[in-house]
């Protein structure tokens, strides 16, 4: 049995960056599935990570090495190749690795720092036969950029997430032909800036409203079938078309990583599939906290560092004892929100605290809107919003001070309606 | 060369269409004065960050992730990625060690992205 004060699951940018904060005050123990730290961060080769946190675009390893050399020259307990089989309600945590065996562990506080996974082929129905030649986007990532393989060499790409996105530049640069990329949604679903610099820069034309209708191929896919798509995502018939590849690639969405929470009574968002939290990144489950993207799927790795130096923060001085009745907030999605993070404002005595929340459809020229019930207490304006560009608002310390209902609510509203 | 420019300095992504006449530029699409010096920039010198990978010798893994320290021409991205797959570099190697001297003649060192080896 292992005793600590924190068990961070995960050694990903979460993980790192709250189990250096939780250390600033605790005994922390950190756990990784995999052989090495950084999480995703080691495969993502291009550049384009830290503008927040230290100033400068920086490739995903240069963002990963910096809390790793904090971490190994810290007096953190690490155990990288070590699988979290179970939390239990207590917060004993159940590991397991080849050299410790089983090992049992007793935590005052948990940090969730699991990150997210890819969806897959099932996750969205795509028929068709069942070939070699079909990756999720991060998987071919890890095989060019970590193992040195190439998954193919005549490249479809669905979903215009940034993923996908990056890894079209990337194939194109190793040598494959990539063919298109094919997005059932009216609109890109990664950022601009990928959209011209991984595939305008290399002419590689992007089809939305566009999805596969079939994979063709026994062994290894010999192409798949296209279709455009009418309002209702249904495929139009009459524009299907065969296009000859050796190679699928899959990037169409991430969704947190919470298997591990399903024995304990931790409450999930219906919207974003992650972990509900408050203003200080714990969870519905009192000394369980949660950060990065097992929360919600962040667009910048400086934001997850962010969330998880809060979280750290407050796990390293979690004491458990009853609480009795506490205020809170509900923070509610309205008009063309399609969610909010945190969900609950806890304790008003906090300083500022930083709302993200992404939007259900594009629309211009628009006022973000904070109703204290239904007062507005805030505004801010946006030229533009988008799906793919999360929105932050910054609450001061005053104005949360001067919330009097328990509902705060959010709305997304054109200038001049 | 390309006188249509899609900005992404900010979300709006506009569409820029510039014309010169003796380096005077002439803009139109819906824009900002950060969009003008971004086009100009992407018109007269587009740069970008070159990433990519290297092999390596003796190490826990094959490959080492590389990056210019500064940008280079767009037009020579192609070209540095195919002069680094030549290369086998030898391990220990910290994060920043220069890998690659004045690459193509750019002036411009290729940096390691990671240490070779962090655990």
């Amino acid at each position: 049995m292992i005793e600590t004060d924190v068990t961070v699951i995960g050694g990903g940018p979460a993980g790192l960056a709250s189990a250096l904060k939780a250390a600033e005050k605790s005994n922390v123990l950190l756990l990784e599935r995999g052989n090495e730290l950084g999480g995703i961060l080691p495969q993502c080769i291009h550049e384009g990570f830290g503008n927040f946190i230290f100033n400068k675009m920086l490739t995903g390893p240069e963002y990963a090495q910096y809390y790793i050399n904090e971490i190994i020259n810290s007096k953190i307990i690490l155990k990288t190749n070590t699988t979290v089989l179970s939390i239990d309600p207590n917060k004993n945590i159940v590991a397991t690795n080849s050299t410790d065996g089983i090992i049992r562990i007793k935590s005052k506080s948990i940090i969730l720092a699991m990150g997210c996974r890819e969806r897959t082929r099932s996750q969205i129905l795509l028929p068709g036969t069942r070939p070699a030649g079909i990756y999720t986007a991060g998987t071919a990532q890890h095989l060019i950029n970590i193992d040195g393989y190439m998954p193919g060499k005549n490249i479809i790409i669905l979903g215009s997430g940034n993923v996908g996105l990056i890894m079209a530049r990337r194939f194109s640069l190793e040598g494959a032909n990539v063919i298109g990329v094919y997005e059932i949604m009216p609109n890109a679903g990664g950022l601009t800036r990928n959209i011209v610099q991984c595939l305008d820069d290399y002419n590689i034309p992007l089809f939305l409203s566009h999805t596969i209708t079939n994979i063709v191929g026994e062994k290894r896919v010999e192409g798949v079938n296209v279709a455009k798509v009418d309002e209702y995502f249904k495929p139009i018939l009459e524009t299907e078309r065969h296009i000859p590849c050796d190679c699928l690639i899959l990037s169409i969405g991430l969704i947190p990583e919470i298997e591990l929470c399903k024995n304990i009574n931790i409450k999930i968002d219906n919207i974003t599939k992650g972990i509900i939290v408050d203003n200080k990144m714990e969870s519905s489950f009192p000394g369980i906290f949660a950060c990065g993207n097992i929360v919600h799927v962040y667009d910048l790795v400086d934001d997850v560092t962010y969330s998880a130096e809060i979280a750290g923060k407050n796990a390293g001085n979690y004491i458990d004892f009853e609480r009795g009745e506490i205020e809170e907030i509900k923070v509610i999605p309205g008009r063309n929100v399609s969610y909010v993070v945190p969900q609950i404002i806890k304790n008003k005595d906090c300083n500022t605290i930083k709302l993200y929340l992404r939007v259900i459809k594009e629309e211009r020229n628009v006022n973000i809107i904070l109703k204290d019930g239904n007062t507005p207490i805030f505004q801010k304006k946006e030229r533009i919003v988008k799906p793919p560009e999360m929105l932050r608002i910054n609450l001061s310390k005053q104005l949360i001070e001067s919330i009097s209902n328990n509902e705060l609510n959010i709305d997304i509203r054109c200038v001049n309606e | 060369m390309n006188n249509d420019i899609t900005c992404i300095i900010c979300p709006l992504g506009c569409k820029i269409h510039i014309e010169e006449e003796n380096n005077d530029f002439t803009f139109s699409g819906n824009i900002c004065s950060k969009g003008e010096k971004y086009s100009i920039l992407e018109i007269k010198n587009p740069i970008r960050i070159v990433t990519t990978t290297v092999f390596v010798d003796n190490d826990n893994h094959r490959l080492l992730p590389v990056r210019s320290k500064k940008g280079i021409h767009k037009d020579l991205v192609l070209k540095c990625i195919v002069e680094l797959s030549k290369i086998k570099v030898k391990t220990p190697i910290k994060c920043g060690d220069i890998i690659y001297e004045n690459i193509l003649g750019t002036g411009v060192n290729i940096i390691a992205s990671r240490d070779s080896s962090n655990i």
